[in-house]
């Protein structure tokens, strides 16, 4: 399998962005099975792009928006378009998008699309990427417990779409569908072994942790000690706008959820919203009740030490296979990271030029929830929705 | 037309790179603006995690002035000039002072209070732990206003700045430890009082179970019934269990009590290894395990130190290996650290295949009575002990037990010994293979057939057993029952080696051997003492009286060769005499037969030296009562003479005159039982002349019977013990006498329906 990632700058001129990316890829040669994986400024129009691009290649093009992006030789960029090649002649990229979810159709429409994939390949399929756009009505951990109850052995890896903040115009595209509430599912088949890792950085101010006594999904109601929104308000960190994603930017809600063999893994949520009625907040990741949580700050200063730290892990799994090529990594980051680094924002990706392999190709997007496998103390390993949190695959 | 349509699209695409131009300037404006609204935010959101971090600060602060105020202890807070920036006050409440003492120099603040001496070592430690970093504590007494020596546990530790780490000066703790002490010292003395109980109890025990292990072995070899060799086979494999664990407590309680020396003798390690091998050997039977030794060729033959003490740290950890391994291997790897010309290291590991270690558990292993794992191993028996006892014992023998484990893998125990050495001379290749070969059956050693042996012990039970093992080595074996016996036939005849049992009526083994010694001809020949002490420091105390060595009893096989073979002089050895194998002679109908007839004339002996008041005697012929009645398994009798035994050596006269008769009713009734298996009848006390004796009429007869009753009617069992002794003062038939000791049995055990029965057959026997 050989990888390719190329960035432009130009997001107005979709044709001359499209002949900029062409150019850049010429040396690069194109074998039997290929797909194209986009993430762009939520200012492009993506199906124009797409339609550049189809001009010159044949192969599947699947997309996300982003707020901001990382590749192999431009680094970090917070506007612009990336464009990575996946190209190989023995293995499979099959993609393809669901219909329109609802809360309802979600399970059935997401099995159905995965199931169409898989009888369109040959081989079994060792890793799905999934990207989906942020949708109120359902959420990451659903996505990833629908696509898990289908084939648990399959690692999931992907992310939600971002944009500007406003939260409400990210959206994915594959070839000439852009939406809002599809979900792009892409099964890989073939020789390859996917690695993974997945870091967070958060001062551990060892502050209480207070178990969640009330929730559904992403809701929570209640905790030890009265109403989440009575809680904050009593800790100081009372919130007066119902929108609160900026407000709470700085900071995160560290959960310790129990996975199915009563071990607790630790993930991180962010706050989306809050409803001063009821004094309930939603989360974009889920937190079931039994869930112990507390409220955390980012640790500004370490974020590039766990960029550092999840490379440094991959690459020494990456050992473990040596009559495996690796040349991929996808990698996704929390939008919320790139923020709190502030006058600093091109960290990650500069952390990521520095690490990246020789050889290898790295393309990444900054999004609203990350979708990674994650180890529990004993080695389970659990498809996990995530927030905040730097992922990696490599393949 | 073409000029005016080529400026149009010159125009048009000069319009379309300013829209562009236009477009990235504004997306820029809008990303700072956007940018400009997070940092308001994230700078807001920092304030108010500040505010938090700060109300955290101050509660804490708040915390940490009622904890230090209210602490029992007195904290001292002193500058690098050793001046004091702040006190607790515990300090002025303890001291009294009315002044205060912050900003003054520690010297002045605590002028009053310590002493001036005191005071300077102070100071010492705390320019110490300034320029060390390490803190440093110690223990000193103190008097103080209220009450007088006190005892004070004075820590003193780096102060540091958070932010770099800087040290600001020392915190000084004073912390009042005199209950704490007090309290160690009552929980050390309770200890020690429970180590000796244990020390005592187990010794007691060991007795008995002797006497079970031995007639448990005596079944399973005369036992035709295959049910009943189980079942003795299940009895003593229990037994060997039971002891093990009991002669785990008693070395524990010796070593906790410190009552143990290590001895300094020359010794091989192939000794060594030839009873690891055996025991691990036999151990393994069971089991699907392989045992490997890699033994180092270069050891020095000839080491000097502790072998039974090296030995039983090696078993242990052994039996531990193989109590954990269900299969694969267990092994053994003895390799030397030569330190100086007569001085080494022998280190040694023990690795096994088994379940391992848990991490949890590891913290816990060497302590004592404390069993990890305990889900798991619920199984596997013992006390929790044996690694305490092997780190307690590599630890006076100047060395270090470590362990290695992966658990589910496997666990590896190393640990070094100092030892000395002498000589050259070098181990050499050792192959397990010999070792057990060697070691697979108990065959003597050797055969001396001309080799003069002589045995003393009053207890002719033992003689026996003595003798059956001798005679696998020699034909010449005399027999002497006392000191007086034995030094008659040594001045008779001269032996080559002589076993005196220690304990023995009128002249005890240390005086016979004593005498025999005078004679011209023994003033070299070995005199080993037979005894069933077995403390630690028993054998050196047995060497000082003058012994040449000591085979503890019940006689173990691979002692008594290891000792006749050390014994006796290579002139009169032949390789294996014999053909058979090696057994030795039983407890069989002989020896019953002898502990009947022997019985016969204690049965009189014992109530006659009560009437004499010979307390001495009568001891020692319940001790050798105890040891037989332990040795064929009668428990109960062992234990009740023992009773005798302490009453005796606590000159306890009332106990045994009351109790006499219930333990001869017990010791009557084992000896009936043995008539009918050995032909040797009991004589009725009828040899006992009742001469003297006034004889009863009817009516006397008559009004004892209603004394009797009326005693038992009223449960006054001391009158009617003292009515039955009474009437043992008149002629009575054997008949008679004998209802009447074992009315006397009845109502020590205060068996009223018993007591009943006895009355009616006693009356129906008034005219016999």
């Amino acid at each position: 399998m050989a990888a390719k990632t190329v960035y432009t700058e130009e997001i107005d001129d979709l044709e001359l962005a499209a002949a900029e990316l062409h150019a850049k890829l010429k040396d690069f040669h194109i074998m039997k099975n290929t797909l194209g994986i986009v993430f762009c400024d939520v200012e492009t129009d993506e199906i124009a792009l797409v339609e550049e691009l189809h001009k010159y290649y044949d192969f599947p093009i699947i997309g996300a928006t982003t707020v901001a992006m990382i590749t192999t030789e431009d680094g970090y960029k917070d506007t612009g378009i990336s464009l990575m090649v996946l190209t190989c002649n023995y293995g499979e990229f099959c993609a393809d998008v669901t219909e329109e979810l609802t809360a309802e159709n979600a399970q059935e429409e997401i099995t159905k699309t995965y199931n169409k994939i898989k009888t369109s390949m040959n081989t079994p399929e060792k890793l799905a990427l999934v990207y989906a756009p942020q949708m109120t009505h359902l959420t990451g951990d659903s996505i990833v417990n629908y696509l898990t109850a289908i084939n648990p052995d399959v690692h999931l890896f992907g992310g939600i779409a971002s944009d500007s903040f406003d939260l409400t115009s990210n959206r994915i595209f594959y070839n000439d569908i852009s939406s809002r509430s599809r979900i792009i599912i892409v099964l890989i088949g073939g020789n390859i072994h996917p690695v993974f890792q997945q870091q967070y950085s958060i001062i551990d101010d060892k502050g209480v942790m207070s178990e969640v006594t009330k929730s559904e999904e992403n809701v929570v109601y209640e905790v030890t000690g009265g109403k989440l929104l009575d809680v904050l308000n009593l800790k100081g960190m009372g919130i007066a706008k119902a929108d609160a994603y900026i407000e709470f930017v700085g900071s995160v809600f560290e959960a310790n959820i129990k996975v199915d063999n009563g071990e607790y893994i630790s993930v991180m949520r962010d706050l989306r919203s809050v409803n001063v009625e009821d004094g309930s907040a939603v989360f974009l990741g889920n937190v079931p009740v039994g869930s112990k949580m507390r409220l955390c700050m980012l640790n500004k200063e370490n974020i590039t030490n766990s960029v550092k730290g999840a490379f440094k892990d991959v690459i020494a799994q990456i050992k473990d296979h040596p009559d495996y090529k690796y040349t991929t990594f996808l990698c996704t980051s929390c939008a919320g990271r790139f923020l709190n680094l502030a006058t600093e924002p091109d960290a990650e990706g500069k952390a990521c030029q520095e690490l990246l392999p020789e050889g290898m190709t790295i393309c990444a997007m900054y999004s609203y929830g990350e979708i990674c496998p994650t180890y529990t103390p004993t080695g389970q390993c659990y498809n996990v929705f995530h927030n905040k949190t730097f992922t990696l695959v490599a393949f | 037309m073409e000029v005016i349509e080529r400026t149009k699209e010159m125009l048009e695409a000069e319009i379309k790179q300013l829209t562009n131009q236009l477009r990235k300037t504004n997306r820029k404006i809008e990303r700072l603006e956007r940018d400009r609204r997070i940092m308001a935010v994230l700078f807001d959101q920092s304030a108010k995690l500040r505010n938090i971090n700060d109300a955290e600060v101050k509660r804490q602060s708040f915390y940490n002035t009622i904890l230090l105020e209210n602490s029992p202890d007195i904290f001292f807070l002193l500058n690098t000039e050793l001046v004091v920036r702040m006190v607790t006050d515990q300090f002025y409440k303890i001291s009294n002072l009315n002044i205060q003492v912050v900003d003054l120099p520690i010297r002045t603040a605590l002028c009053s209070v310590l002493s001036n001496e005191l005071i300077t070592n102070l100071e010492k430690h705390c320019r110490e732990v300034m320029s060390s970093s390490q803190t440093q504590s110690f223990i000193e007494h103190v008097d103080t206003s209220t009450s007088l020596n006190r005892i004070f546990e004075i820590s003193i530790s780096p102060a540091r700045s958070k932010a770099d780490n800087q040290i600001l000066g020392v915190i000084l703790v004073f912390r009042d430890i005199t209950d704490l002490v007090k309290a160690k010292e009552r929980a050390e003395e309770a200890d020690q009082a429970k180590s000796n109980f244990l020390a005592n109890m187990s010794h007691e025990i060991r007795t008995p179970m002797n006497a079970i292990i031995g007639m448990s072995e005596f079944i399973l070899r005369d036992a035709p019934d295959s049910i009943v060799r189980e079942h003795a086979s299940q009895i003593k494999t229990a037994s060997h269990s039971l002891l093990s664990i009991i002669n785990d407590i008693l070395d524990f309680s010796k070593i906790e009590a410190d009552r143990f020396e290590l001895n300094q003798d020359k010794f091989s390690l192939s000794s060594v290894l030839y009873n690891v091998v055996a025991i691990a050997t036999a151990r393994m039977q069971d089991k699907d395990l392989k045992f490997e030794l890699n033994i180092d060729p270069s050891i020095p033959y000839t080491l000097i130190g502790d072998e039974r003490r090296l030995q039983q740290v090696i078993i242990n950890l052994i039996n531990n290996a193989i109590k954990f391994t269900p299969h694969g291997s267990v092994t053994l790897h003895i390799w030397p650290e030569i330190l100086s010309d007569n001085k080494l290291h022998l280190h040694c590991s023990v690795s096994d295949t088994g379940i391992g270690i848990k991490e949890e558990d590891r913290s816990q292993l060497f302590q004592s009575f404390v069993r990890v794992d305990t889900t798991r191993n619920r199984s596997i028996e013992g006390t929790g002990l044996g690694l305490a006892i092997c780190q307690r014992l590599v630890k006076r023998m100047n060395g270090k037990i470590t362990f290695y484990s992966v658990y589910g893998l496997g666990t590896t125990f190393t640990f070094y010994i100092e030892c000395s050495y002498s000589g050259k001379e070098t181990l050499g290749v050792i192959d397990s293979k010999d070792l057990r070969n060697e070691s697979q059956s108990f065959e003597p050693t050797f055969s001396a057939p001309n080799l003069n042996i002589l045995v003393v012990d009053d207890n002719t039970v033992n003689l026996k057993v003595a003798q059956g093992i001798f005679k696998s080595y020699s034909n010449n074996i005399a027999l002497a029952t006392s000191g007086i016996e034995a030094i008659e036939l040594a001045e008779k005849k001269t032996f080559d080696i002589i076993f005196m049992d220690h304990m023995m009526p009128i002249m005890d083994g240390e005086e016979a051997m004593q005498h025999i010694r005078q004679l011209p001809q023994y003033a070299e020949t070995p005199i080993v003492v037979l005894t069933a002490n077995t403390i630690s420091g028993a054998r050196d105390s047995y060497l000082s009286m003058g012994f040449s060595d000591f085979l503890p009893k019940p006689i173990d096989l691979k002692q008594a060769d290891a000792i006749l073979a050390k014994f006796t002089p290579v002139e009169f050895k032949q390789d294996f005499a014999n053909n058979g194998s090696f057994v030795p002679n039983p407890i069989d109908q002989e020896i019953l037969e002898q502990v009947a007839a022997e019985g016969k004339e204690k049965l009189l002996l014992l109530p006659k030296l009560v009437e004499q008041k010979d307390i001495k005697n009568y001891t020692i012929q319940v001790h050798a009562l105890k040891s037989v009645a332990a040795l064929i398994g009668r428990k109960s009798l062992s234990e009740h003479a023992l009773a005798h035994e302490k009453a005796g050596k606590a000159k306890n006269l009332r106990y045994i005159e009351k109790d006499l008769d219930s333990l001869l009713y017990e010791y009557r009734a084992l000896l009936e039982e043995l008539a009918t298996k050995t032909k040797v009848y009991v004589s009725e006390p009828e040899s006992e002349p009742q001469v003297n004796l006034q004889k009863l009429s009817e009516d006397q007869f008559a009004e004892i019977i209603t004394r009797f009753e009326g005693a038992l009617e009223d449960f006054d069992l001391d009158l009617l013990t003292e009515f039955i002794n009474e009437t043992k003062h008149y002629q009575l038939n054997p008949t008679q006498l004998n209802i009447l000791s074992s009315m006397q049995a009845a109502a020590a055990a205060f068996d009223y329906d018993k007591l009943n029965e006895l009355i009616v057959l006693l009356k129906s026997k008034k005219g016999e």
